[in-house]
C-alpha cells in the first residue's frame, strides 16, 4: 500500500489488493479509479492528474495511466542503475521525468517528461533536496540516523538525529517548498530475552531546517497488523505531513498541518 | 492455517522403519550463503499453495490464479511461503529442491522451535527468516540483507499474483525473527567482509582482495605486489612487473608503468619515438617513425648522414649546382619539402604543414598554435584550445590534452578516478567509481562522511565498538560480516491508537478511511 498527494492536497491511496486507487479530499466523498492489477506497490502523479504505478516485483515495470486509470503504456525498470525491479524503493514523478530510487541510495531517471523510456539513464546519489542538493538518510547504530547532503562542494552530514527508542526502519525523507527536511522513522523496542516481545513502538517525523537544525518532532501512531506498506508518510509541498496507518479494521489517512 | 498431514506421514514412515524421527535430528550444516543461494533459485517460480518444489534447470515456472486457499495452480513447480523457506533451510532434513514437500506451515514456524529458534529482531542475519501467524493467516520470508533505512532484501513466495520474488521490503511489527539450527558462521578477523578462510589478507582489511601478481597474498599485505623482486617501497612500478627498473626520463616512474617514457608530452601509445623526446612528432616520410629517431627522415633510402636533401626524398641525390644541397631541396629555404611559395612557414621546417588553428600560419612558426590566446611557450595544451589552462596533476600537460589528467599512470579512459590520482585503482564496491573519488566507497548506500564503516558494506549501520560499526569493529562476534548483515533492534505490536506527544503544533485531520481486504498466506 502506498499513496501520493497532489498540490491541491488530494490523497491518492493505492489499494492494490482491491485493484483501485482511492482519491480523498476533505469534505468530499472519496472517488475510486480501477487499476489493472494487484501487484502495484507505489503510485505517483503526473502534472495532468495521470497515474504512474510501480510494479517492481511481478512485471518489474512502471505503468502510466490516464485520469480514468487506463494504462497507456509501460516501461521496464531493470537496466542501467536498476539491477532488479525488486531493488526499487521509491517512485518519483518530477517535471523532468520519472525517477525510481534503488535501495534507498540512488535515484535513477528511467523516463523523460513524456513517459518515454531512457536508454541513457541519469543516476543521482540521493533524493532531491533544496537548491540542487541531494540528500541521503541512513541508520547510525541503534538509536540514531544521519541525514547527509551532497552539494557541488561535496558530501557533509546535515544532521544526526537521535531517538529515545531503537530505530527500526526509516520511512521517509522529503523536503517541502521552504526547504525544510522531513525524516520519518519507525521506532520499536523489544525485550532483551526470548520471546522478544514488543515493549514500545511508534512512528515519528523529525523536521529540520535547511541547515539541519531540528525544528520539532511529530509523534505518530504505528500501524498494527502484518500488512506490508511501501510508503506510509508523505510531505505535501506546503509542509503538511500525510500519514497512513492500518489495523484490523482498515486504513486511516491523517493529515498534519505544521 | 495448521497443516500437519505431511509431518505426520514422515513420522509414521520413520516409526515403521524403527529409525529416529526426522524431526529430532538436526538439519544438515549449512552456511548462510548456501541457504541464500538455494533460496534464490525459487525466484520467478509460481506461488503454489501447500507445495514446495522448484527446478534449477527448467523455466517452466507454472502459474497461479484466484485467491488462495481457493486458488488454482498449473504446472509442476512452485511453492508457498512456508514450503519455500522449509526447502531453502533444508528442514527438517536435506531434500532436493525438485522434490515436492511441505513439512511446515507458518503456524509451525511461528510456534515450534524444533529446528529453529526465535532471535531478537535486531540481531537477525542473512538466511534468518521473519514469520507471523495470527488468526489463521500468516507469512514467512527469507532475509537476505539490509539497506541503509533498515529495510530488508527478502526472498519470498509472496502470493498468487506475485509468485516467488526477491526484493526490498519493510517489516511490520507482527513479524518475529527466527534462526535455523546448525548454521555455520565463519570468522573474519579483519572485518572486511571476507571470511578468513578465503581472505588473501586475513589480518589486513582488503575488501577488494586485489592480488596483482596472483601469488595468493593480497596487495594490501604483500611487500612486492607485482612479484618482480623489487620491494614496493623501492619499486618505481608497484603493480607492474619491471625488474630492470628502467626509467628513461628519470621521472621516478618506471617505463613499464609510465605512459610517457621520454617525457615529451606525447603518450607512448601515440609517440612515434617512445624513448626519444620529440614533442613535435615530426615524421617527414610518414613511416611511423619520428625524425628524431629515424635514420632516414625522408625515406629515400639514403641515410640522413649522407643525404644532400635529408628531408626531401631524392634517391638520385641529383645536385646540379654541386653546392652540396640536392636539387630537390633547392627552392625550399627551410628544406622541409614544401616550396616556399606554398609553405605556411617558409623559414621553419614543417613538412606536415600542420596549422591547428587554421590561421594560415603553420604551427611550427605560430606562437599560438591552437589560437586560444595563450602563447605556446606557456600553453599547457599548445595544440588544443583551452583558455582555462587547467592542469590537475601539474605535469605541464593541460587537462584538455592530457590522456592521464590526474597523472596516476592510468589513461583517463580506463581510470576509475580520472581527475584524482589513484594508481592502485581500488574500487571496493566495484561500481566503476574508484574509492579515491567515490562518495560511497563500500556501495552500501551510506555516504562515507556518515558511514560508521566506510570501507565495509554495512547498510544497516549497526553499532560496534566506539564510533565504529559492528561490521568493522575489532573483537566483534566473529561472524562473517558479509553473511551476517544484521538489522537493527526494535519491533512492536501493541500500539497507541492516536497521535502522541508532539514537539510541533499539529492538527490531526482524519481525511478518510480506506477499507482493504487482507489475504491469507501460508
Amino acid at each position: 500500500m502506498s499513496f501520493a498527494v497532489d498540490a491541491r492536497g488530494r490523497a491518492f491511496v493505492l489499494d492494490q489488493v482491491n485493484g483501485r486507487v482511492q482519491i480523498f479530499q476533505p469534505g468530499e466523498e472519496p472517488r475510486s479509479l480501477p487499476v489493472p492489477g494487484d501487484t502495484y506497490q507505489d503510485v505517483a502523479l503526473t502534472k495532468d492528474d495521470g497515474l504512474v504505478l510501480l510494479d517492481r516485483l511481478s512485471k518489474e515495470s512502471v505503468a502510466f495511466a490516464d485520469t480514468r486509470g487506463k494504462v497507456t503504456h509501460e516501461i521496464p525498470l531493470a537496466g542501467e542503475g536498476v539491477p532488479e525491479g525488486g531493488d526499487v524503493t521509491g517512485l518519483f514523478q518530477r517535471d523532468d521525468g520519472t525517477w525510481v530510487e534503488v535501495k534507498h541510495a540512488n535515484l535513477v531517471k528511467i523516463a523523460d517528461a513524456s513517459g518515454a523510456p531512457l536508454d541513457d539513464r541519469t543516476i543521482v546519489q540521493g533524493r532531491f533536496g533544496a537548491e540542487g542538493s541531494v540528500l541521503r538518510a541512513s541508520k547510525s547504530g541503534d538509536r540514531a540516523a544521519y541525514v547527509a547532503e551532497k552539494t557541488e562542494r561535496g558530501v557533509a552530514p546535515l544532521a544526526k538525529v537521535s531517538f529515545d527508542l531503537p530505530l527500526w526502519q526509516l520511512l521517509e525523507l522529503d523536503t517541502d517548498a521552504k526547504g525544510r527536511v522531513f525524516l520519518g522513522a519507525s521506532l520499536m523496542e523489544e525485550s532483551s530475552a526470548p520471546p522478544f516481545e514488543v515493549l514500545d513502538a511508534r512512528e515519528v517525523v523529525v523536521v529540520l531546517d535547511r541547515h539541519g537544525s531540528e525544528l520539532g518532532r511529530l509523534d505518530l501512531p504505528a500501524s498494527t497488523g502484518p500488512e506490508e506498506s511501501f510508503r506510509r508518510i508523505r510531505v505535501g509541498a506546503d509542509g503538511a505531513v500525510y500519514h497512513l496507518t492500518y489495523d484490523e479494521q482498515g486504513a486511516t489517512m491523517r493529515r498534519y498541518v505544521l | 492455517m495448521i497443516r500437519l498431514d505431511s509431518l505426520l506421514r514422515l513420522a509414521v514412515v520413520a516409526a515403521g522403519l524403527g529409525a529416529a524421527l526426522p524431526a529430532l535430528a538436526a538439519p544438515p550444516a549449512m552456511t548462510r550463503d548456501e541457504i541464500i543461494a538455494r533460496g534464490k533459485g525459487v525466484v520467478k517460480f509460481s506461488y503454489w499453495w501447500g507445495h514446495g518444489r522448484w527446478s534449477t534447470t527448467s523455466t517452466a515456472y507454472g502459474s497461479c490464479s484466484g485467491s488462495c486457499p481457493g486458488c488454482s495452480h498449473s504446472g509442476s513447480y512452485g511453492a508457498d511461503c512456508s514450503g519455500f523457506v522449509a526447502k531453502a533451510w533444508q528442514v527438517p532434513s536435506a531434500i532436493n529442491v525438485t522434490t515436492d514437500s511441505h513439512p511446515y506451515s507458518t503456524y509451525h514456524f511461528d510456534n515450534n522451535s524444533t529446528h529453529w529458534s526465535t532471535v531478537s529482531r535486531g540481531s537477525a542475519k542473512k538466511a534468518d527468516s521473519f514469520v507471523y501467524n495470527t488468526n489463521g493467516a500468516g507469512h514467512i520470508f527469507l532475509y537476505e540483507s539490509g539497506d541503509p533505512w533498515g529495510w530488508v532484501t527478502a526472498i519470498e513466495c509472496k502470493g498468487c499474483s506475485y509468485g516467488c520474488v526477491r526484493g526490498g521490503r519493510s517489516i511490520s511489527s507482527s513479524y518475529k525473527a527466527i534462526r535455523r539450527d546448525n548454521i555455520q558462521d565463519f570468522p573474519d578477523k579483519d572485518g572486511d567482509g571476507v571470511a578468513d578462510s578465503k581472505d588473501n589478507c586475513p589480518s589486513t582489511k582488503n575488501t577488494s582482495q586485489t592480488d596483482t601478481d596472483k601469488d595468493g597474498k593480497g596487495d594490501a599485505c604483500d611487500d612486492d605486489d607485482d612479484a618482480d623482486g623489487v620491494p614496493d617501497a623501492k619499486d618505481n612500478c608497484v603493480t607492474t612487473k619491471n625488474p630492470t627498473q628502467t626509467d628513461t626520463d628519470k621521472d621516478g616512474k618506471g617505463d613499464a608503468c609510465d605512459t610517457d617514457d621520454d617525457a615529451d608530452g606525447v603518450l607512448d601509445e601515440k609517440d612515434n619515438c617512445v624513448t626519444v623526446a620529440n614533442k613535435s612528432q615530426l615524421d617527414t616520410d610518414k613511416d611511423g617513425k619520428g625524425d628524431a629517431c629515424d635514420d632516414d627522415d625522408d625515406g629515400d633510402g639514403v641515410p640522413d648522414v649522407s643525404d644532400n636533401c635529408p628531408l626531401v626524398k631524392n634517391a638520385t641525390q641529383a645536385d646540379a649546382d654541386k653546392d652540396g644541397k640536392g636539387d630537390a631541396c633547392e627552392a625550399d629555404d627551410d628544406a622541409d619539402g614544401v616550396t616556399d611559395a606554398e609553405d605556411n612557414c617558409p623559414t621553419t621546417p614543417n613538412a606536415d604543414q600542420t596549422d591547428t588553428d587554421g590561421d594560415g600560419e603553420g604551427d611550427a612558426c605560430d606562437d599560438d598554435d591552437d589560437g586560444d590566446g595563450v602563447l605556446d611557450a606557456v600553453d599547457v595544451c599548445p595544440e588544443t584550445a583551452d583558455p582555462t589552462q587547467a592542469d590537475t596533476d601539474g605535469d605541464g600537460v593541460g587537462d584538455a590534452c592530457d590522456d592521464d589528467i590526474d597523472g596516476d599512470g592510468r589513461v583517463n579512459a580506463s581510470d576509475n578516478c580520472p581527475e584524482l590520482a589513484d594508481p592502485r585503482q581500488d574500487d571496493a564496491d566495484e561500481d566503476g567509481i574508484g574509492d579515491a573519488c567515490d562518495d560511497d566507497i563500500d556501495g552500501d548506500g551510506v555516504f562515507n562522511a556518515v558511514d560508521n564503516c566506510p570501507t565495509v558494506a554495512n547498510p544497516d549501520q549497526k553499532a560496534g565498538l566506539g564510533d565504529k560499526g559492528e561490521a568493522c569493529s575489532s573483537g566483534d562476534t566473529g561472524d562473517e560480516p558479509g553473511a551476517g548483515e544484521a538489522i537493527d533492534a526494535g519491533c512492536g505490536c501493541e500500539l497507541p491508537g492516536g497521535a502522541r506527544r508532539s514537539g510541533l503544533p499539529a492538527l490531526a485531520l482524519v481525511v478518510a478511511a480506506a477499507a482493504f481486504a487482507r489475504r491469507r498466506r501460508r
